[in-house]
């Protein structure tokens, strides 16, 4: 009887499933160029919808014929394959199958050329409203965790995010202030009970934000010229009260450090949390020793360390990564650890 | 003589009154005679679920039923020879569980400090419970041994839970426009949100089996959506919609 019943229940929830909504996407999912015009790999930004290049001076001033994929069903304009020249600004429109959203993508040709980071400019993402550091030419090469976070749903406005800006910076300028945070109650389902403040030299991709959040931090800009010998700039620090494991619980004892360090390595594909330690294309590294407690700005300047015997040819990438606390990778520090950093320098050999 | 004559006569005449008087109290039988008592007890299935599937569902997995009882005691109230009135206190769980795909579901989670808003493509699977004690009042025909009933009911939620995880998909920040953020697994728990009340249609139909008891079955159609208007995560309205299958036992008149 009962049996019966389910299956004419099956029967009945099954025939009132109704046809397939037309799809409302209209995302540019890859955006291929040849990779011997590039300096690194071509990031598509999601959150701000932009696709942002890293190509030769060649391609810079011949253009690029790139391969572009839509979401299923969306139309793009102009066509993938279509060559675009860099003498004006380029966007895409991507229209979805149902044809009620359209998506603009800009392209935005990224080159740092200058290795020095005042942390000057800031500008506010509108949906989400935290900040974000811009260089001169409207550019933007530092990214943070802050477009993770928006998705734990913490309060809209850049105090609410880790990473933001502070007028309490070196000299009186502006500066970059990292905070570790509480988590939410959204993040502690995945297991997130703190967010520590990062910034670094790179991208945030959002797609992996939950499912491998260490990987969502995308590392490094292309560099140019050389090699880069040392790195330099600074900060002050000061850890919060009580440090706490991956589960919450305070940890007597232990006092929460920062951590700040660049990394020299080759190719054209970024390194993110998940390997920047360990990937053997890593070829020289500079990293803070002192990540203790600093009441006032202290300057600090470290040798890049190279591998012995790399002569590295081809693409080299530069990365800048800081964390408010220096076990923030594994969710684990103390809420209210604040790092204040400014006037960084990679200084060329 | 004619005293005693006369005297029987009235005996006589007053008994026959007095049987006459009875007699009309038979076509029309006494209060207590017009309440009858039963209990039932019963199981619920059903779902907790929209009136009509939006077409963001697109396929129900797995469907597979709790443990959610139905205890009543009712008492019936006799108009006239087919018609009467019921009602009653019993004790309703409703239950599912579901396993479903959906795409483009939109969803709003709100904290104490911040939200979250998305549309998630993907594998849902929700485990709903909730306790009630609802009382219901209705309309009752009955003809042979066939007692129909229609009407409604009111019920107070006893205890309520919620919860499952989302799996296997992906979640658009905002809307459809958003950046897509890929799911492996994340849990939710609503159960704090479910209303303290509910209320709705009640039908049913009692077969009598012997002289006391008889199979059971109603349907209890839920008006009030179980999550109030400010709650937005899950992008429609969840009525209770069950049918109790269950025995009952007449308790005759004796109280």
């Amino acid at each position: 009887m009962k049996k019966l019943y389910l299956l004419l229940l099956g029967l009945f929830l099954q025939s009132c499933i109704k046809d397939a909504p037309a799809n409302p996407e209209a995302d540019i999912e890859s955006f291929k160029v040849d990779t011997l015009q590039l300096t690194g790999n071509v990031f598509v930004d999601q959150v701000n919808r932009l696709i942002v290049l890293n190509i030769t001076r060649d391609a810079f001033q011949k253009g690029i014929s790139p391969m572009i994929k839509a979401s299923a069903g969306a139309t793009i304009s102009p066509a993938s394959g279509t060559p675009i020249t860099f003498d004006k600004d380029v966007q895409y429109a991507v229209t979805s199958a149902s044809g009620e959203n359209t998506k603009i993508y800009k392209v935005k040709v990224v080159n740092v050329g200058h290795w020095e980071f005042n942390f000057e400019d800031w500008e506010v993402n509108p949906e989400d409203q935290y900040e974000y550091p811009i260089e001169s030419g409207n550019t933007e090469v530092w990214s943070s965790g802050n477009p993770g976070v928006a998705l734990s749903g913490v309060p809209k406005r850049p105090d609410g995010y880790p990473t933001r800006s502070t007028s309490d910076g070196y000299l009186g300028t502006k500066a970059a202030q990292l905070s570790t945070i509480k988590g939410t109650a959204l993040s502690e389902f995945i297991g997130i009970r703190l967010f520590a403040g990062s910034i670094f030299l790179g991208d945030f991709n959002p797609s992996q934000a939950f499912l491998n959040p260490l990987a969502a931090t995308e590392f490094g800009q292309p560099y140019v010229t050389g090699l880069p010998d040392k790195f330099s700039g600074y900060y002050k620090y000061t850890p919060g009260a009580v440090f706490q494991d991956k589960n919450g619980n305070p940890v007597a004892g232990q006092t929460d450090k920062c951590s700040i360090y660049a990394v020299v390595f080759t190719g054209t594909d970024r390194l993110n949390a998940t390997n920047i330690m360990t990937s053997d294309r890593v070829i020289g590294r500079a990293t803070l020793g002192d990540g203790t407690a600093k009441q006032e700005f202290t300057r600090f300047e470290i040798p890049f360390v190279y591998k012995t015997g790399s002569a590295p040819t081809g693409n080299i990438q530069v990365a800048i990564v800081a964390s408010s606390s220096a076990r923030g990778d594994e969710y684990i520090g103390a809420i209210g650890s604040k790092l204040t950093l400014d006037s960084l320098r990679i200084i060329p050999r | 003589m004619r005293n005693i004559q006369y005297l029987i006569g009235i005996c006589v005449s007053s008994f026959l009154g007095m049987t006459n008087v009875y007699g009309q109290l038979d076509g029309k039988q006494g209060a207590s005679d017009r309440i009858t008592h039963s209990v039932m007890i019963g199981y619920n299935i059903g779902a907790t679920a929209p009136f009509s599937l939006p077409n963001t569902i697109r396929g129900i997995n797995s469907y597979s039923l709790l443990f959610t009882p139905a205890v009543s005691y009712e008492i019936h109230y006799q108009l006239s020879e087919s018609w009467g009135i019921g009602s009653g206190l019993r004790f309703d769980g409703k239950g599912m569980k579901i396993s479903d795909s959906v795409q483009y579901f939109h969803t709003i989670i709100t904290m104490d400090d911040g939200e979250f808003e998305g549309d998630f493509t993907g594998t849902n699977q929700t485990n709903s419970k909730n306790l009630y004690l609802s009382v219901p009042i209705y309309g009752v025909y009955k003809s042979g041994f066939w007692n129909f009933k229609l009407g409604g009911y009111v019920a107070h939620t006893l205890s309520r839970r919620f919860d499952g995880s989302v799996s296997d998909g992906y979640i658009r920040k905002g809307n459809s426009l958003g950046e897509k953020v890929l799911i492996e697994k994340a849990v939710f728990d609503f159960a704090d949100q479910v209303k303290n009340w509910d209320w709705g249609i009640i039908a049913g139909a009692n077969r009598r089996i012997g002289e006391h008891w008889g199979v059971n079955s109603d349907v209890q159609l839920g008006l009030e959506p179980i999550f109030p208007k400010s709650f937005r995560g899950v992008g429609y309205d969840l009525r209770n919609i069950y049918l109790t299958i269950g025995v009952s036992y007449n308790l005759g008149s004796f109280l």
